[in-house]
């Protein structure tokens, strides 16, 4: 990393300033629902642009003011939680993102189930799962430290990475080896005899009947030494030893940085990232709100730059539109078009990028389009964009693409008065819908 | 225009109304259908139809449903172009006797009439044949004023009629009204009736009989029943691959011929009489067994929302399972009987289950209240129960209480893969019999700590022998609740070979237990907000209120598969 380079990376991460880096308008505003609330409706673009970049990045990443209606739901959705079954559990998160006043939240959720990654086809049981992505939700915006902590204490997890195996004469590195590679440092950043002497320290986390359990006698309390680390380490300890790596900032920091803002940092923006959230004590909402009011942001290399996985463009989709789908329904489509939730097909997580679109799921994405299609049809148009639309060709081509559907379809469409459902369906196949 | 409203408004209310005729008796409407009909209705009085209480409650159904919305629209259209009443033009049409014809479409240059398309005509004879002729003046001078109307008047040997487009013609004579989607159908009604083929008019019928009906089962083979045909050949079908559904209706082909039935109602009670196309003589003995010696009642309790009776001979289905059954399902059948043989100690499950059970079968539905569980689900299922009698109760005794067992091993082995709790099994004596029973150990997942409890808790499977029936049931309360029935003789009785009874009071209560799931499952499903979620479900509770009783009995006669059904309808208005 050149000197050149690092100040580049430093300046990229600047708080945008509208007039001097850019415009500020509703495209602007339409980059940042995308990213930070899978989507939104025309009149919340019109409140973004009215906050200007700094305070919209901060309004979007906070609780509401009032979130009681929000409450009854989740209240009236309980009675359902108990039945223990996938498909409900999916249909009820699926439900959380369409409705949650600020779906940051789930956002940043989804991003550390994929992170995180722990599927219920090993586990067994949902509830378990359920209860991971919980705390997901309760802890993911803290530090990350306290995240890992909670996430090797869960229940889900331990029985993933096979925790209750691992034992004070027979340790099993699967979990101490995961953390390293995949959670916290990446591959490169740590020796082989760290990953054993960590798996060590994490002897006797166990899980019991759903809870986690901390088994004395088979903990290992003698001496270890991980990262440079030595002593009667416990997982604690090798957590703190692997918040304090270089790589762990820049690791997990530049994962964000792909999911939020583009998938090609290069290395002198990773390193600047990767410093920056380790001297906030990897304060993780402090770095995203840094990232989604930066100048690198609101680039041109920023927009239209990641491929939307199925969630967050049928959830997207819903939000700019104020539709309520099937979600039951939903779920399923979204399992066959490779996105189960509380299934992530392997401890990796979902690949994402271009790996969501091969020819199988863009037939099942053009058929997700029109079982949404199907859902706004039964809709009155003004609850769709508002009162002051236009027509509803204009003004899906503006809510959905920010006025990036070619004009010779725009034309078609106009001249063969096709319907709104299938207006909908028809841009929402567009190679420019794929793109957040 | 018109055409277009009233045609479903005529067909949709005449079908509702369930009519047409007996044919051949004097005075009979039927008198004016063409021949080669595939179905006929008959309605003896319109006007007892839509003032009974199942009217009452169709009406209340189609509002709820927002169905009315085309027939208002057309009744709309008729009041602007008449200026008369709708409700005038509804008690003139269908106040009084009803007769209704389906019939093939012939094709050009095939002699097999289209599969795809049925014609309809509907003859109806008004109580008022003035009021008939002033409103059907109106309507065709407002047609003839109105630029738009697609019509025409036409003339049948001087009689006059109008037809819209190819679809649709309409006719009065005297105080008949008659309406054909097919012109051809119209002149040859009109044809019968100018040769004297309508006697006196005949009474209005017999007082509770609502309806009559007879169809040819041509009308259930190819074409616009597709969507009725094919869960039909699945459900009857002689050789069903699920042993379930070919338990219950495998061996009931419908034959060829006639089906006959009416509906009558008296006050609250609705019942539906069909006579299906007789079975063969030699029809398998495992769902036509040979009548049984003693009675056909069934253990029920105070909690029993449902009991199905099936009178089967177990071992024979099990025995001739290959011929039965299709190929296709035999890999799964042989599994099924390795397995059970397994369970069941190396056992003939042919010889040494099935065929220890008398022909006496029955799947008893209770709710559950939960009253001594060590926790309680949110989500409450019912409880089944598979009662049957014994040929040898001695001999069997032991053979259940291993397999239930072997049974509760193998599932305990697969929750402890999946480190979920075990079931503890347990005898207990209730009423001085031993009941063997399984339940989940409290801890996870039995609430607590906030949480509620798993819906697992809904079983505590049990099983237990008593006065020559056994018990198998997936809860410990409800088995015990039907050892107390035996012994004190409460009881359901099973008719015909297969009978069914639901008591949609209890079942609405059984509902009402989980109004929080329903609403919660509404909102996922329909995206609903909490209250508009509580809405729907309430709706459909005093929409499944409005019946109070179901039962339905299937009896093998020597002329006829006989099918009745009973309906008690609710007190309450909808």
């Amino acid at each position: 990393v050149t000197a050149r380079g690092q100040i580049a990376a430093e300046a990229s991460l600047d708080a945008y300033r509208p007039g001097v880096d850019g415009p500020f308008g509703e495209a602007e505003a339409a980059h940042l629902l995308r990213r930070t609330s899978f989507g939104g409706t025309l009149a919340e673009r019109r409140q973004i642009v009215e906050l200007g970049p700094a305070r919209a990045a901060i309004d979007r990443t906070s609780p509401p003011e009032n979130e009681s209606d929000y409450a009854r739901v989740l209240e009236a959705l309980a009675p359902l939680a108990s039945t223990d079954t996938l498909e409900i559990s999916q249909s009820i998160w699926l439900t959380r993102m369409l409705r949650d006043p600020r779906p940051f939240r789930e956002l940043l959720t989804l991003f550390w189930h994929g992170h995180f990654a722990t599927s219920v086809s090993k586990v067994g049981r949902t509830r378990l799962l359920v209860r991971q992505v919980d705390m997901l939700r309760e802890s993911g915006q803290g530090r990350f430290g306290d995240i890992v902590t909670s996430v090797s204490r869960d229940p889900a997890m331990i029985v993933w990475l096979d925790g209750n195996a691992n034992r004070r004469h027979h340790p099993n590195e699967n979990y101490a080896r995961e953390l390293m590679e995949l959670f916290m440092l990446g591959v490169g950043n740590y020796a082989e005899s760290d990953v054993l002497e960590a798996a060590r320290a994490f002897t006797g986390w166990h899980e019991h009947n759903g809870r986690y359990r901390f088994n004395t006698h088979e903990h290992d309390d003698g001496a270890k030494s991980v990262l440079g680390r030595t002593g009667s380490l416990g997982g604690e300890d090798v957590i703190a030893a692997c918040l304090e790596q270089p790589a762990c900032g820049r690791f997990v920091g530049g994962k964000l940085f792909r999911f939020f803002v583009h998938p090609d940092p290069d290395n002198a923006l990773l390193e600047v990232i990767g410093r920056r959230y380790r001297e906030s004590g990897h304060d993780t909402l402090a770095l995203i709100r840094m990232l989604v009011g930066s100048r690198v942001f609101y680039s041109a290399q920023a927009r239209r730059s990641i491929v939307m996985s199925p969630v967050m463009l049928a959830i997207g989709a819903a939000r700019c539109l104020s539709l309520r789908p099937d979600a039951t329904e939903l779920a399923n489509r979204l399992t066959g078009l490779g996105q189960s939730l509380y299934a992530p097909p392997s401890v990796k997580g979902w690949d994402g990028g271009r790996s969501w679109l091969n020819a199988a799921t863009l037939i099942g994405r053009v058929n997700l389009a029109a079982e949404l299609a199907r859902r706004a049809a039964s809709q009155p148009v003004e609850e769709l964009f508002g009162p002051d639309r236009g027509h509803y060709v204009t003004a899906l081509n503006h809510t959905l693409l920010d006025g990036a559907a070619p004009a010779t379809l725009l034309d078609t469409l106009r001249r063969d008065e096709l319907d709104l459902p299938t207006c909908l369906r028809v841009m929402l196949s567009l190679p420019e819908a794929q793109l957040a | 225009v018109i055409a277009m409203q009233l045609t479903p408004f005529v067909l949709g209310l005449t079908v509702l109304l369930s009519g047409v005729a007996r044919p051949g008796e004097d005075g009979d409407l039927s008198a004016l259908l063409p021949d080669g009909r595939l179905a006929e209705v008959h309605v003896p009085s319109g006007k007892a139809v839509w003032e009974s209480e199942m009217g009452l409650r169709l009406r209340g159904l189609i509002e709820d449903m927002g169905a009315d919305r085309e027939l208002r629209e057309g009744l709309g259209a008729l009041h602007v172009l008449t200026g008369s009443d709708p409700a005038a033009w509804i008690e003139l049409v269908l106040g009084g006797e009803l007769e209704l014809g389906v019939y093939p479409t012939p094709r050009k240059n095939n002699p097999t009439p289209n599969p795809a398309k049925r014609q309809v005509l509907v003859v109806a004879r008004t109580a008022d044949a003035d009021g008939l002729a002033l409103a059907m003046n109106a309507l065709q001078a407002a047609l003839e004023t109105n630029p738009d109307a697609e019509f025409k008047t036409a003339r049948h040997r001087k009689l006059p009629y109008l037809r819209f487009g190819k679809n649709a013609s309409l006719a009065r004579v005297d105080d008949l009204l008659l309406f054909a989607t097919d012109d051809r159908l119209l002149t040859e009604a009109l044809e019968r009736w100018l040769d004297g083929g309508l006697l006196a008019a005949a009474g209005s019928g017999t007082g509770t009989e609502l309806a009559s009906f007879e169809f040819d089962t041509e009308l259930l083979r190819p074409g616009d029943f597709a969507s009725l045909r094919a869960p039909t050949r699945k459900l009857l079908g002689r050789r069903l691959a699920n042993p379930l559904s070919n338990l219950l209706f495998g061996g009931l082909t419908l034959g060829k011929g006639r089906v006959a039935g009416t509906l009558a109602g008296v006050g609250r009670e609705i019942a539906l009489d069909v006579c299906l196309p007789p079975v063969p003589d030699d029809a398998p003995r495992a769902w036509f067994p040979p009548e049984p010696a003693g009675s056909m009642a069934v253990p029920v309790t105070p909690e029993t929302l449902a009991v199905l009776s099936l009178r089967r001979d177990l071992g024979d289905w099990w025995r001739n399972r290959e011929s039965y059954m299709p190929d296709g399902a035999q890999p799964g059948l042989a599994k099924a009987d390795q397995n059970m043989a397994l369970i069941f100690a190396g056992q003939s499950p042919a010889e040494d289950v099935f065929g220890q059970t008398g022909q006496v079968l029955a799947l008893v539905v209770d709710r559950q209240r939960f009253e001594d569980a060590a926790a309680v689900p949110d989500v409450h299922l019912p409880a089944f129960c598979l009662v049957t009698r014994l040929r040898d109760p001695e001999a069997f005794t032991p053979t259940l209480a291993v397999a239930f067992q072997t049974l509760m091993g193998v599932i305990n082995t697969d929750r402890a893969r999946n480190r979920t709790a075990p079931f503890l099994l347990d005898t207990t004596l209730h009423e001085g019999i031993g009941v063997r029973a399984a339940h989940l150990l409290s801890g996870a997942g039995s609430g607590g700590k906030g949480e509620p409890a798993a819906i697992d808790f809904n079983f505590s499977p049990a099983v237990a022998v008593v006065e020559g029936w056994a018990l198998i049931g997936t809860s410990v309360e409800q088995v015990n609740r039907l050892v107390s029935a035996l012994h004190s003789g409460e009881s359901a009785e099973g008719r015909g070979v297969m009978s069914f009874d639901i008591d949609v009071t209890r079942v609405l209560s059984a509902l009402e237990d989980n109004r929080g799931a329903l609403v919660a499952q509404s909102m996922l499903d329909n995206g609903l907000d909490p209250d508009e979620a509580a809405t729907d479900v309430d709706n459909l509770l005093e929409w499944i209120g409005s019946l109070q009783h179901v039962s339905a009995a299937l009896t093998r006669q020597a002329e006829c598969l006989h099918v009745d059904l009973d309906l008690l309808l609710g007190e309450s208005t909808p």
